[in-house]
Formats: structure tokens, sequence, C-alpha cells
């Protein structure tokens, strides 16, 4: 780029740039998690743009919560799924975020900063909600991967990442049945951390030893303004 | 504060603080892998240096996995089917 902007947080990390749009706060909203059939589904807004990811986190901050995510591409809506042996409903707060860019013209805006990109495009604006990382991993899933724990000073108000491909294979739950096998997000207000970990989010008739995807994943932690 | 930048809305709320790691989007690659194939998508830059993000939309492709590698991700479809992507590449 041969003018503009670039901000470097204090590692080093590029935050904006004026290359790359930063992703702003579309819509949010609350929805009861999901468990086996019972689905309880968020539809998008349907001015979402075709870029956006999703973030949940609990809206009670407190106990354990484990969610995997389930997105159906054929009615553009989305459900949070808790894992076979947990049953009991929690309320989930979600935020889809996009590019700014995409953001609804706002005609009322509050003083600060707008970066906008050689082409005009807006990269940054601070009159948008923000995603502020405040972790990032990036792994690759197999069916034999540990749990990717995240230590959390302050877990008040930490969504996740839960966008992406969360369907791993089939295996087997118990002598009985075997199970849809998934990536969770798994919220621990007690010993202040967010780990991710494979387990089971259906029971199914699938034959399990079907070939188990895994792959790179990226893990994201953190607060919105 | 080493340095960075910092800014506030009109109510005092921190939009962006010096610590901060932002989430920025790159491009949506969207397409299919036939069966026992992989698919690779050039994208200029890219690296596996905890930089560079991909999310996979397509929730249920259990057969299906990404991989990085330098300047390209991969589709992998391990299964007999096709399988469809719609990948978002972001940074952070």
């Amino acid at each position: 780029m041969s003018y503009g902007i670039t901000c470097l947080n204090q590692s080093g990390f590029t935050q904006i740039d004026g290359t790359y749009d930063n992703m702003a706060v579309f819509a949010s909203g609350t929805v009861s998690s999901s468990h086996g059939n019972t689905q309880n589904k968020v539809s998008l807004p349907s001015n979402t743009p075709a870029s956006f990811a999703i973030f949940a986190k609990p809206v009670t901050e407190s106990g354990t919560t484990a969610l995997t995510f389930k997105y159906i591409e054929a009615s553009d809506e989305f459900f949070f799924q808790q894992s076979v042996n947990n049953s009991t409903l929690k309320s989930i707060s979600w935020v889809i975020a996009v590019r700014s860019v995409d953001m609804p013209a706002n005609n009322n805006p509050d003083y600060g900063l707008t970066v906008n990109k050689a082409n005009g495009d807006t990269a940054f604006d601070s009159n948008n909600g923000s995603f502020r990382v405040q972790q990032a991993s990036f792994v690759f899933i197999t069916a034999n991967s540990s749990a990717n724990v995240m230590s959390v000073a302050n877990m008040s108000g930490v969504y996740a990442n839960m966008t992406g491909k969360t369907d791993l294979g089939v295996g087997q739950y118990n002598s009985q049945v075997n199970a849809i096998y998934s990536y969770f997000s798994i919220w621990n207000y007690s010993d202040d951390e967010i780990k991710f970990l494979i387990g089971p989010s259906y029971i199914t008739s699938d034959q399990a030893g079907s070939a188990y995807g895994g792959g790179f994943k990226t893990n994201l932690i953190g607060t919105f303004t | 504060m080493a340095y960075g930048l910092r800014v506030w809305d009109s109510s005092g709320n921190v939009r962006v603080d010096t610590t901060d790691r932002q989430m920025r989007f790159v491009a949506l690659y969207t397409g299919s892998t036939s069966g026992n194939a992989t698919t690779t998508i050039t994208v200029t830059g890219m690296s596996n240096d905890g930089t560079w993000g991909l999310n996979d939309r397509i929730t249920e492709n259990r057969a299906g996995r990404l991989e990085m590698g330098t300047n390209v991700f991969r589709h992998v479809n391990t299964g007999s089917s096709s399988l469809s992507y719609k990948v978002e590449v972001f940074r952070v």
C-alpha cells in the first residue's frame, strides 16, 4: 500500500491497515441452545451479506457450557447444539459480524476514526462495534486431538468464534449406539478458561469408522464493543 | 502504554485498544471438491504463521478438511461424494 494508515498492537499484530476489512457488529440476539432433535434456530437477517462470522457465549456466565455450531446452508439458519449427555438448555447470546464495507449506512455518525481502502471502501469505522480478539489459536484437528485450552483472566463478556466446520465423524457413543462427533467450544467459568474439544453432538444410526474430517481450524475468543 | 492506537466512542467505551487483535476479512471462496480429490486455492501471502484464519461455513462436511500452506489453502475431500465448501479467509 503506497499511502494510508497501519496500526499495530503492542505485540506487533496488525489491527488496521486499509488493505483488509475489519469485521463489524451487524446483528445480535439471544436464543435457547439445542439438544437432540430440538433445534432452536436463528434465521439470518434478510439483508445479511455473503461474508460473515458468528460468535456466541452463554448469557449466564457461571458453571460450564459446551456448544457446537450448526449452520443450515439451504435455509440460512443456525443453532447451537449441546452435547448428547447434557439436555439442560441454556440461553445463548450470539453476534453476527460482517465486513465494514457491508455495514448499513450510518446516518448519524459519532466521532472517532474511519479508514478507507484505496478504492474508497470502508476498512474500519469506529462507529461500528468490533470484535476485540483476546486470544487466537490455529489447530489441526484429528480424531485423537486433545483439548485446546485458553486461560482467561476475565471471563465476562467473552465470546468464541463459532463459524467453521464442526461435524467431524461418527464414533461409538456407548455399546448401544453411535454418535456424530463435533468440535465444541466450552466455557468454564469456575476455572476461568475456554477450551475447544471434540465431543458427541447427536445420536446417529450412521456407521462408525467412516471418514473423519478434521483439518485446519481457527479458534478465537474476545469481546465486543 | 508503550505505543499503539486507542479509539473511544462518545460514551467513553474503548473501540480499539493497544493490546487488541482485530479480525480482518480477506476473501470468501466457494466451490466444490469431487470425491477423493483436493481443491487448491491460491491466496497470495497466506502462511501458517498465526495470523491467517479459515472458517468453512459448511459445518456438516464430515469427510472434508481444510489444510493451510504457503500462498494456498486446500479443501481435501476424503469421501466418495462431491463436497461443497464456503471458506472465509481472514487475518487476526
